[in-house]
């Protein structure tokens, strides 16, 4: 009898914590401003690792995970790219392509 | 042919291959120095530095003994006043306050203007932002030593969270002075260390290692930069945490991107983009690369990416009292604003 109350708890905090635990961790994920998305790109990366990440306006930075001080991030080492539908372009030639009239 | 002609034409012989052989080695000498060429007193500002450069003898933090510029500035950029920082009201537009990190975190930074500071809720995507009283429109900001103290720090102080964080230099002590000891000749180092500062800016002021964003942003505070991507704090003095264009020198005709400033192991830091406004494709892992005229050089990253570059290539001198690969706690990047 003690056990039927105790799973319905159960049944009905398991989904609410679990509701709770998925709003916060997109509220973590949300608040991520500036260096937070380059530092996670190297989260369980090795120093010199390859690594990538994606910012505003579909730009792709790429690079290699270095030590900031103590924070291991992602330092950007190619030119920045344009990520497009499937297609990676870097963002010079981009412009360029957007500067050419089309013919 | 007469003896005497026989010795004069192998002494002209003899004096060619001595003197084509000097040249050569002479040439050789010149190429390798040009490889291996640090810092140039000659393209710092007139007044970047307080006392006249000299050159002392040194060691590296991985035990090379070495000769090193000592460099002693004001924690000042010459040749100019630091700020506007933070507006003092909603309305005022971008002439009366400075920059800040996109938040992207790449490309230009934004103006801190006053509707930058009503909108920051939005910007950020937090309701709880408020560095402004609504009563009275005006921004609230760290307006004395005390508050400065308080805020420009990665652990602001309760009763500073909330606000757009500036200092003066004349809150530093009357005897504040920075020392930097440069290797004259930069040494590569066997592995690339860590940036807890990058180096030395043209003008003097530090080019600092990244800004603690997320503890700034983490305590609903700006630590606003001025227009040239630089701020004060107390340990510090006016560093930079951004290439905003305020220290280049275009050193070159051959269209390579201006100088800014130089690594703490002496290679040279350049802007991120050449004079066609295009960025290097093969850089390394600290954002360096080399050519025939410049040896190996940096560029910085842009603007708001938080960093001037990846890694330091060559070995440098640690500070006193600093741990490795760094100054000590209150002079580096966490610590710093």
């Amino acid at each position: 009898m003690t056990s039927q109350p105790t799973s319905v708890r159960t049944w009905l905090v398991f989904p609410l914590a679990f509701s709770i635990l998925l709003t916060a961790g997109y509220c973590h994920a949300h608040f991520s401003p500036l260096n937070g998305v380059a530092v996670n790109a190297c989260e369980n990366k090795a120093r010199s690792e390859a690594c990538q990440y994606q910012g505003g306006h579909n730009d792709l930075y790429m690079g290699t995970c270095q030590y900031m001080s103590t924070v291991l991030m992602c330092v950007r080492n190619k030119p920045i790219q344009k990520v497009n539908s499937n297609k990676t372009t870097s963002l010079q030639e981009h412009k360029v392509a957007q500067e050419t009239p089309a013919k | 042919m007469s003896i005497s002609n026989y010795l004069l034409l192998m002494g002209i012989i003899a004096l060619s291959v001595i003197s084509g052989g000097y040249n050569s080695s002479l040439a050789e000498t010149k190429n390798d120095a040009t490889l291996s060429k640090g810092l140039d007193i000659s393209m710092f500002a007139k007044s970047a530095f307080t006392q006249e450069p000299k050159i002392v003898d040194c060691e590296t933090a991985e035990g090379t003994a070495t000769t090193c510029y000592q460099l002693v500035t004001s924690g000042s950029p010459a040749g100019r006043e630091p700020g506007p920082f933070c507006p003092r009201t909603v309305t005022d537009g971008a002439d009366l306050g400075g920059a800040w990190f996109n938040k992207e975190g790449a490309g230009d930074l934004v103006d801190i203007t006053g509707a930058f500071i009503l909108n920051l809720s939005s910007y950020y995507d937090d309701p709880n932002w408020k560095l402004y009283d609504p009563e009275t429109n005006k921004v609230r900001y760290t307006a004395t030593l005390e508050a400065c103290s308080g805020a420009a720090r990665p652990d602001v102080e309760e009763q500073y969270k909330q606000n757009c964080i500036e200092c003066e230099m004349a809150y530093l002590d009357d005897a504040f002075s920075r020392t930097y000891l440069i290797p004259t000749t930069p040494i590569p180092a066997a592995r690339p260390g860590r940036v807890h500062s990058a180096g030395i800016a043209l003008d003097g002021a530090e080019l600092s290692g990244p800004a603690p964003v997320n503890a700034i942003l983490g305590s609903y505070t700006i630590a606003a930069f001025d227009d040239c991507g630089g701020h004060i704090n107390l340990h510090q003095g006016y560093h930079y945490h951004s290439a905003t264009g305020c220290t280049d020198i275009p050193n070159s005709d051959d269209g390579h991107a201006a100088l800014i400033g130089y690594a703490l192991d002496g290679y040279g830091i350049y802007t991120m983009k050449d004079a066609e406004g295009k960025e290097v494709e093969s850089l390394d892992e600290c954002r360096g690369t080399t050519d025939d005229t410049r040896g190996y050089h940096y560029h910085a990253a842009s603007p708001s990416e938080n960093m001037f570059i990846g890694c330091l290539h060559g070995e440098i001198v640690r500070p006193a009292g600093a741990p490795p690969g760094g100054p000590p706690p209150g002079h580096n990047a966490p610590a710093a604003k």
